[in-house]
């Protein structure tokens, strides 16, 4: 026989067999791809919750919006811990105003009360505003090297 | 396991219908489970008659079904889904070669180098057709089995191969020609028997 003319068929090779996989072969694939389901389903709520955390973490500020008295309360609260030191500073060089210090000691008071009943921002914000001016009054006056006088 | 000779092309000319396919790609198991009813036994077969080993079709079959599953959602129907689950297994049958490093030398004239020996046939398996197919070595079991069985051109070999047409026409001429010198041998052993029996 020439080689171009032979096939497969041209040899009269017996039929070949066919075969059927093994009667437990699909419970076992259908085991493997449920695990898998299964873990990747697990892999995604992990991935997501983990995701939605983070989109929480940002999103939750800006969904609150911009809080002017927060903010405003911050700001003096910030602005009162800088002229705290500023004036500590002044302070170490000669003795701070008595009259000075009982006034300041009257607002903190006033302060801490507001807090301890869970005072409104609105209410709590002029106190550290009060204490912020004595504050700067207090450091005009150590700078000019005089007293401060209340009329 | 070996349900007997029927025709030589596996079973993935069968049809599976819309609504089986819509039901899989929605993840539904009862889906798969009929897809692999219809799939399995071409499947498999076509995995045994490559590898000859059954673990190995097994694994084979396995791994089809399973990206099968994954795959399906993607599955746009532009060639037949039997045409498409033959892919699958092709190329897992091939994986399967390559991990048990079975893929041998690319060179025709090598592949067939190692096998001169053994064409001395074995009478006791020598009618068998899957015994003789599975003394090729892989690759061109492979070739023969892809193009004479399943239809595959020298083109889609080629491809398959990352090699010339030629390449593929080279290897099954070859195999051809062993499995034609091993049925002379088994014709020759036979009709010697015969004379050699007493009357």
């Amino acid at each position: 026989m020439r080689e171009s003319e032979m096939s497969l068929k041209s040899l009269n090779l017996d039929d070949l067999p066919e075969f059927d996989p093994p009667a437990d072969l699909w419970p076992r694939i259908a085991a493997a791809y449920e695990g898998r389901r299964r873990s990747r389903r697990r892999a995604l709520f992990g991935t997501a919750l983990a995701a939605g955390i983070a989109l929480l973490a940002i999103a939750v500020p800006q969904l609150r919006g911009p809080q002017p008295i927060d903010d405003a309360l911050a700001a003096l609260q910030r602005q009162s811990r800088a002229l705290e030191v500023e004036l500590a500073d002044l302070s170490a060089n000669g003795a701070a105003p008595i009259e000075s210090e009982v006034e300041l000691r009257a607002i903190e008071t006033a302060l801490q009360a507001a807090y301890d009943r869970g005072g409104a921002d609105a209410e709590i914000a002029p106190l550290w505003q009060a204490r912020n001016d004595l504050l700067s009054s207090l450091i005009a006056v150590h700078t000019a090297g005089g007293r401060l006088t209340r009329i | 396991m070996t349900t007997g000779p029927k025709e030589n092309a596996t079973g993935f000319a069968r049809e599976t219908d819309t609504v089986t396919l819509t039901r899989a790609r929605r993840g539904d198991m009862r889906a798969h489970a009929a897809i692999y009813t219809t799939y399995s036994r071409a499947c498999y077969t076509l995995a045994m008659r490559i590898l000859g080993n059954a673990a190995a079709a097994e694994d084979v079959v396995q791994d089809v079904f399973l990206k099968m599953m994954d795959a399906i959602k993607s599955y746009r129907g532009d060639a037949p889904f039997g045409a498409w689950l033959k892919r699958l297994t092709v190329n897992a049958a091939i994986d399967q070669l390559r991990a048990q490093r079975y893929v041998d030398s690319e060179d025709p004239e090598r592949l067939f180098a190692n096998i001169a020996e053994m064409s001395v046939t074995t009478p006791d398996d020598s009618h068998d057709a899957m015994a003789l197919l599975q003394r090729l070595p892989p690759r061109a079991r492979l070739v023969l089995v892809l193009h004479e069985l399943e239809g595959y051109t020298h083109k889609e070999l080629a491809d398959l191969f990352g090699q010339t047409e030629s390449y593929s026409k080279s290897i099954l001429s070859r195999s051809l020609r062993r499995l034609h010198d091993w049925l002379s041998d088994r014709t020759d052993a036979m009709e010697l028997g015969q004379c050699a029996s007493p009357k």
